[in-house]
């Protein structure tokens, strides 16, 4: 279990992290999320004593993580595969992390077993790969095999096969009621693998709990619907007050469609029933983690880009959409102007 | 506190510029010697300056032994390491110390093992070219001195490092403090009115440790010795203290 309150650091007049409080419970994936700058990196330091925070705690089962003996065999940590000596081999720098807390050169040889990398064991570390590095990495979080384990973009660098095996042990960590918080900016990721979220942004925590309420507060959701009479449910829709997108066929000849964001599916079906119109899809839609990240997260970026779309030539007039465009204004009028509206 | 020890004894002993540096500081005085033993003319004169001439020699060994010594730690946080050892092992001073004992023990063994190793090769061909190498007291002194003055110039660049963080700047400055600014120091004292300005400048004053013919108004070894060791010890006392509070 991790506990962090009111967790402050900062750099000159810049604060990198700002009050920051949340757990981190056993047995669960917790996912560490926030935009480039938003202090992910610098708050896994003060947990782990690094820096020095300027007012806060982090507690690692009631203790905090400098008053902990022989720390390996409670928390393992990655904070950047980066973090090497390019002239040792990948053996001597296990080797020099595990005899600090009593490990043995055996554990060492299989923690590489385990990451796959025996074979470059008596390679300098500047011959890897940052994939490798990342594995390296990850064998000396696995060394002293901790109940708490802090990893902060491991799958940097990684191809698909190893950001598939880092997910799989993180996830079968995890089921051995381990403690693991993991930052990562790959969203589809940390959706897999994440039972619950910590969102930061600005130093500050914008969103905690678990990742199905996290998307379902933030990301948009909507309505599918399909339809011979598309045109007639559409109207009645807008003369509710929703906002309707239409859809094109996909180029296979589906049923026309539309999206709609706010009245329920039940709402419409209802509507639809009322006005003896044929339905061929109804679904509930909802966008994803990353949807949901980026709307949480649109005022707390502290580096943004101006968006392609700004720049792009103007779209093509006519039924483009195969999702909602991202600008709609959120729809919030009540089911009974829907009802009213679909009334004969 | 073994497992720590253990630990800095395989970073210290498992990155190559070390024993570059280390081959470059103990092929110096064995080259130098051999060719002065072999090439002196004077066999029975050279045999028995050849405890100064080691020690002599042998200064530019400790100053290539203070640069181990400072990379030892600077290294550590070019390289970020400092981070994986931090994270390791939290409590700081503890690390520190560790790394510094393992800097000092493994520096006074590398200088006494040279020296011996210098000294034996330069007596044997002496001794076969009819020269007669039997060291005085004070030849021994200055022999057992300059081993003493390598612990202390690696701990002076641990303790520099320590401070300054940065591999570049701290070796520049443990070489240019010798070369450059007790020169000047001792130019300031000098044309301050100060007869013998040596016991002021803790680096020459620390020579004298090596040297097998103390003059009148030097400093004596254990003095000489001790001024710089009080530097020393103030540096890296300075160097944990400031490392205990800064970011890694």
């Amino acid at each position: 279990m991790i506990e962090v309150r009111g967790l402050t650091k900062r750099f000159g007049r810049t604060t990198a992290v700002n009050d920051l409080s949340f757990d981190v419970r056993p047995g669960r994936v917790t996912g560490f999320l926030g935009p480039n700058g938003s202090g992910k990196s610098t708050s896994m330091r003060c947990m782990l004593a690094l820096d020095r925070p300027d007012s806060g705690t982090a507690m690692f089962d009631g203790r905090p993580y400098d008053t902990i003996h022989d720390p390996l065999f409670e928390v393992g940590a990655l904070l950047d595969a980066g973090y090497a000596h390019p002239g040792r081999n990948g053996r001597n720098h296990l080797r020099m992390i595990a005899s600090s807390n009593g490990i043995s050169d055996t554990r060492v040889d299989e923690a590489l077993a385990l990451v796959g990398l025996t074979d470059a064991a008596k390679r300098r570390v500047g011959t890897y790969s940052l994939g490798m590095r990342q594995r390296l990495g990850l064998a000396s979080v696995l060394l002293g095999d901790p109940k708490v384990v802090i990893l902060d973009e491991p799958a940097n660098g990684l191809d698909p096969e190893g950001i598939r095996w880092i997910r799989d042990v993180l996830v079968h960590l995890a089921g051995q009621g381990k403690t693991v918080l993991v930052s990562s900016h790959l969203l589809s990721e940390m959706a897999q693998m994440a039972d619950d979220l910590v969102v930061i942004g600005l130093g500050r925590l914008i969103d905690t709990g678990t990742v199905a309420d996290f998307v379902a507060r933030n990301a948009r959701h909507w309505v599918r619907v399909r339809s011979p009479q598309i045109a007639q449910i559409a109207d009645q829709l807008r003369s509710g007050g929703a906002t309707v997108t239409m859809l094109d066929d996909g180029g296979i000849g589906l049923t026309p469609g539309i999206d709609v964001i706010g009245p329920t599916a039940i709402e419409i079906g209802e509507l639809a029933a009322r006005n003896s119109a044929i339905l061929h899809e109804l679904s509930p839609q909802q966008g994803s983690l990353e949807d949901a990240f980026l709307e949480a997260t649109a005022g707390a970026q502290e580096y943004r880009s101006t968006s392609p779309v700004d720049n792009a030539p103007p779209a093509p007039s006519g039924p483009v959409y195969a999702t909602p465009p991202p600008q709609q204004p959120p729809f919030a009028p009540p089911a009974t102007n829907l009802t009213n509206g679909g009334q004969p | 506190m073994t497992h720590l020890l253990r630990s800095e004894w395989i970073k210290l002993r498992t990155v190559r510029v070390n024993y570059v540096l280390g081959i470059i500081a103990a092929a110096f005085p064995i080259v130098i010697i051999v060719l002065v033993a072999l090439l002196n003319s004077d066999a029975d004169s050279a045999a028995h300056d050849l405890p100064g001439a080691v020690t002599g020699t042998m200064l530019v060994t400790a100053l290539l032994l203070g640069v181990v010594g400072a990379l030892n730690l600077t290294s550590e946080y070019s390289h970020n390491t400092i981070r994986t050892t931090f994270a390791a092992v939290p409590q700081r001073t503890r690390v520190l110390l560790a790394k510094a004992s393992v800097s000092l023990a493994a520096t006074l063994v590398f200088a006494a093992l040279i020296e011996a190793i210098t000294f034996a090769l330069g007596a044997v061909i002496l001794n076969a070219r009819g020269g007669d190498v039997s060291p005085t007291g004070t030849q021994k002194a200055a022999m057992l001195g300059l081993v003493v003055l390598c612990g202390m110039l690696s701990l002076l660049g641990y303790g520099l490092g320590l401070i300054i963080r940065n591999s570049p700047a701290t070796v520049a400055i443990l070489i240019l403090w010798p070369l450059l600014l007790e020169s000047i120091v001792r130019a300031v004292l000098t044309a301050a009115g100060v007869d013998n300005p040596t016991p002021w400048l803790p680096y020459q004053s620390a020579l004298q440790m090596a040297k097998p013919d103390l003059d009148p108004g030097d400093p004596s070894r254990i003095r000489a010795g001790l001024f710089l060791g009080v530097i020393v010890i103030v540096f890296v006392v300075i160097g944990v203290f400031i490392n205990e509070r800064r970011d890694a």
